[in-house]
């Protein structure tokens, strides 16, 4: 279990805020909370897993606002809205923002922990694809342009033959590079070298 | 005897003040006479401004006839302090420019000075085709061409009939002649009907210019003894002599009682071509044929906007009594030559003769008795409300009034202040003659002879009972709105208070689930669980809170008026306006002066007039994207000794045209308003004795400001 992921409470209502701790502690999550989105931001460390807790309507910064400076930072931080005034057009932008949940006040306890938890869940699952995402990209790091090269043909699922006929090279040459990828890659068959290169392919795609 | 008390009245008082300097500094009175009109030419209101001035010589009067549209800009630009209109250009100036009419001018007929007019409709005696209103679809009309004349009376009088002028009669005549050629025109056929006025109907079938018998009213009117002509409409004002908003209103009230006084016979009437002034008729007739017709202000909203109320002629009730201060002063800046009158000066005479007839023609009952209170004279006015004829009461003493209202106490208060030399002012409960009870606004003073010693005691009173009804009549009326108001607010704010309740039940909820899990898992630490209780305890206060507030906001109440904190009270609104204010982000900072007494206020209808203007400010920043979204509300003790609470934005402000409007009914700068909410706050602290306003701020905003006297037991009982 990843004893880092947080519950960040955002609320501005003294005894909203104090509440919610006591309730969500006592599900045994960690918890902590801020009385406003700027308070919130100039704490938050984005490198750490949890899962945000937003009140929708707060003075200064509201939560709507909150949610798109997160997103302009490219913090991928999961949010729960919770709201007293749960109009649909709100929760549809919300949503569509990227929120995971909205939930109406008065709330019961049961329906915010599951999103909680999920939401918690979630937020581990993340930050171990993160860190693993963070893992391979220093392995690929560690290829030679040759190497890469080599890596390019297997994953396009040449044979060392055709390989070493396509780079002018000896096939001898072709597997030693191969192998040395593999090895620095940590991949121990070609099935779990396609494993981590899609991921890849699949980001770079992504502007 | 009468001979005898005025030249008593004259010489006790000649003593008592100084004479006058009134003479060192004139301010000029400016006063619009609409032109175009039925009014007398204007050099023809020399002799009014000379009557003024005489009365009044610390002003000077300059009448001069203007357009329309001449009077409309001068009113726009002050350049006016009064203007004398037809009714209907009145009530579309008074709508326009905040006029307020001060008197009614009154028209000379057989039947002695009218305050108000009439139209009749009239057809051929032989028109048996023609019996009622909605007899003239098809038929021809005719009426004299004049502002506010018969025609626009004829035409409500013909729409409630059912028909419209425009579209079902054959042909509308307005012409430019005498109501006489207009008649002759109806008997030689020409046409079917004529409207005009009923006292010159009146007066044209007098002097045998038509045969009584050839004509016939058209649905005629019970006749009243105010009003003995037969007439076909409801009576309407005649022209109205209405203040401009900023005329102080010493002028105003100095103007209203020296027109008052005049007599209906006097000179400068005679010249005027009026008989006299009356206090000022309500207009309201004239607004609703406006509104009826979709005429004027009414054009595109019918909704009445002419709501002031009736109160000016509680203040009227009050000067009153100052009228005939205001002929005694007048009496005594002439004292030097009065006296030498009194050996033989021709003019003195008419200077008697004048303020005699003053005091003969005033509205108030002034009754002049020996020192044993023995009634010697008493003037018209005193038949009039009380039922006794002079001869009734000469010799008998004012016991004769007495209610059984009053106790003794009250009497003998009332002879030890005006024989210890002091003037008595009350309200006192009377009886008239046939039995019923009568509200009096009474003054009385003693005069004394050449050696000091009490000759006369004059008591001048005015019949306040129906000024009293009506103004409780206002007052509940005023009541209900501001109920209607407060329960309009509280729907506004609906979702801001379902917010502002789901807030501390949402903690309850969490508090009680996290405590009952704790319990179950057996991790619940006594200490902490206690901890939490409290606050469940404190937010449940909260909830009950926030429900007390809304209780008695919406709660039909009789009108109160409690000792109250007025920080207080704002506190508590600031928490229920907060709901909606935080919602969109605006903060609200309370700067409360402390150590401010206490007022007697009606507790919820002063917290109604701060919801609104918070409410006011927070939509204002909410409209503009301010940069600092709060608002300030300070209280702070006047200058005057009243409380001052000022609520400031900074939202983007007022065109100064607007901030004079802001307060009058139905006006709203917000597309969903409904423009209430300022005209009812103004009334409600109008009503406390104090005053609201608004000035812009030097950086941004307005600030909005409202005073409280600190002793408001006076303003009601």
């Amino acid at each position: 279990m990843n004893n880092d992921a947080t519950v960040f409470v955002v609320d501005d209502d003294a005894a909203v805020r104090d509440s919610l701790r006591w309730m969500i502690e006592s599900a045994g999550l960690k918890v902590e909370t801020y009385a406003s989105a700027e308070e919130f931001l100039a704490a938050y460390d984005p490198e750490r897993p949890g899962c945000l807790v937003l009140d929708m309507r707060m003075p200064g910064m509201g939560g709507i606002a909150l949610q798109k400076h997160l997103a302009s930072r490219n913090i991928d931080l999961a949010i729960i809205f919770i709201t007293a005034h749960a109009s649909v057009p709100t929760a549809v932008h919300a949503m569509r923002a990227g929120a995971v949940d909205f939930i109406p006040k008065p709330f019961s306890e049961e329906a915010l922990l599951d999103r909680i938890t999920q939401c918690i869940e979630e937020a581990r699952r993340r930050h171990a694809r993160k860190l693993e995402r963070a893992g391979l990209a220093a392995r690929f790091a560690l290829l030679t342009p040759r190497e890469h090269e080599i890596l390019q043909d297997v994953v396009a699922g040449k044979p060392n033959k055709v390989i070493a006929a396509e780079r002018g090279i000896s096939q001898k040459t072709v597997e030693a590079h191969r192998a040395k990828m593999m090895q620095k890659l940590q991949a121990r068959s070609l099935a779990d070298l396609m494993r981590m290169v899609l991921p890849r392919h699949d980001l770079r795609e992504k502007p | 005897m009468k001979h005898f008390w005025r030249t008593a009245l004259l010489v006790a008082l000649g003593g008592l003040l100084p004479a006058s300097d009134a003479w060192s500094a004139r301010e000029t009175v400016r006063i619009g006479v609409v032109a175009g009109g039925d009014a007398a030419p204007i050099e023809r209101w020399t002799p009014t401004a000379d009557y003024l001035e005489r009365l009044l010589p610390q002003y000077d009067f300059a009448f001069s006839a203007l357009t329309e549209d001449e009077l409309r800009e001068r009113l726009s630009g002050s350049a006016l302090e009064f203007a004398l209109t037809d009714p209907g250009l009145y009530v579309q100036l008074a709508y326009a420019y905040d006029l307020a009419a001060v008197a009614t001018r009154r028209a000379p007929t057989v039947a002695g000075p009218q305050a108000h007019l009439a139209a009749a409709i009239v057809v051929r005696a032989n028109r048996d085709d023609i019996v009622r209103l909605a007899d003239l679809e098809g038929r021809s009309l005719a009426a004299v061409h004049a502002p506010f004349g018969s025609f626009h009376l004829a035409w409500r009088e013909l729409q409630r009939a059912g028909i419209h002028p425009f579209r079902d009669l054959t042909q509308i005549a307005l012409e430019r002649v005498p109501a006489a050629a207009l008649l002759r025109d109806l008997l030689r056929g020409a046409v079917d009907a004529v409207a005009l006025p009923a006292d010159t109907l009146d007066r044209l079938q007098r002097k045998g210019v038509v045969a009584p018998d050839a004509l016939r009213l058209l649905e005629p009117q019970p006749a009243t003894p105010e009003f003995p002509f037969p007439r076909t409409t409801p009576l309407y004002p005649e022209w109205a002599l209405a203040a401009a908003a900023h005329a102080p209103s010493t002028l105003v009230d100095a103007v209203r009682d020296a027109l008052l006084a005049m007599p209906a016979d006097h000179p400068a009437a005679r010249a005027g071509g009026y008989a006299g002034w009356a206090p000022a008729v309500s207009y309201e007739p004239v607004v609703e044929l406006f509104r009826d017709l979709r005429l004027g202000p009414y054009r595109d909203n019918p909704i009445l906007a002419h709501a002031r109320d009736n109160w000016f002629l509680l203040l009227f009730a009050v000067l009153a009594l100052v009228a005939l201060i205001a002929v005694a002063i007048e009496m005594l800046h002439m004292n030097r030559r009065v006296a030498e009158a009194m050996r033989g000066g021709r003019r003195a005479r008419e200077q008697m003769q004048l303020f005699a007839s003053a005091v003969e023609q005033t509205a108030d009952a002034v009754m002049i008795t020996d020192p044993r209170g023995v009634i010697e004279y008493v003037n018209p006015a005193f038949t009039r409300v009380t039922g006794y004829a002079p001869e009734e009461v000469h010799g008998r003493t004012p016991a004769i009034l007495k209610s059984g209202q009053h106790d003794v106490r009250f009497y003998q208060r009332l002879w030890d202040t005006i024989t210890r030399g002091e003037v008595y002012r009350d309200e006192i409960i009377n009886r008239r003659k046939d039995g019923t009870l009568y509200i009096e606004q009474k003054s009385i003073m003693a005069l004394r002879d050449a050696n000091g010693r009490i000759s006369h005691f004059v008591a001048a009173g005015r019949d306040i009972t129906e000024q009293r009804r009506a103004e409780e009549e206002a007052h509940l009326r005023r009541d209900q709105l501001a109920h209607t108001a407060r329960v309009n607010i509280i729907g506004e704010m609906a979702a801001s208070i379902a917010h502002e309740i789901s807030q501390p039940l949402t903690a309850i909820i969490n508090y009680a689930q996290g405590s009952m899990r704790r319990l179950r898992s057996g991790k619940a630490e006594p200490e902490r669980l206690l901890g939490v209780f409290e606050q469940i305890v404190a937010q449940a206060q909260r909830v009950a809170d926030a429900v007390v507030m809304l209780r008695r906001f919406v709660a039909r109440r009789k009108a109160q008026r409690v000792a109250a904190d007025v920080n207080a009270l704002i506190r508590q609104v600031v928490a229920l306006a907060n709901s909606e204010t935080r919602g969109r982000g605006i903060s609200i900072v309370l700067e409360l002066a402390e150590n401010l007494p206490p007022a007697l206020v009606d507790d919820v209808q002063i917290e109604q007039v701060v919801l609104n203007l918070l409410r006011n400010g927070a939509e204002a920043l909410a409209s503009a994207d301010a940069p600092q979204r709060e608002l300030r509300v300070r209280t702070a003790r006047a200058d005057d000794g009243s409380i001052e609470v000022a609520i400031s934005d900074s939202g983007p402000g007022l065109p100064p045209q607007l901030a004079a409007k802001l307060f009058e009914p139905f006006f709203t700068t917000k597309p969903d308003g409904v423009g209430l909410g300022l005209a009812i706050s103004r009334s409600i602290i109008e009503n406390h004795g104090g005053r609201i306003w608004v000035t812009p701020n030097p950086e941004r905003g307005v600030t909005f400001r409202f005073t409280i006297p600190v002793e408001t037991q006076t303003h009601e009982q």
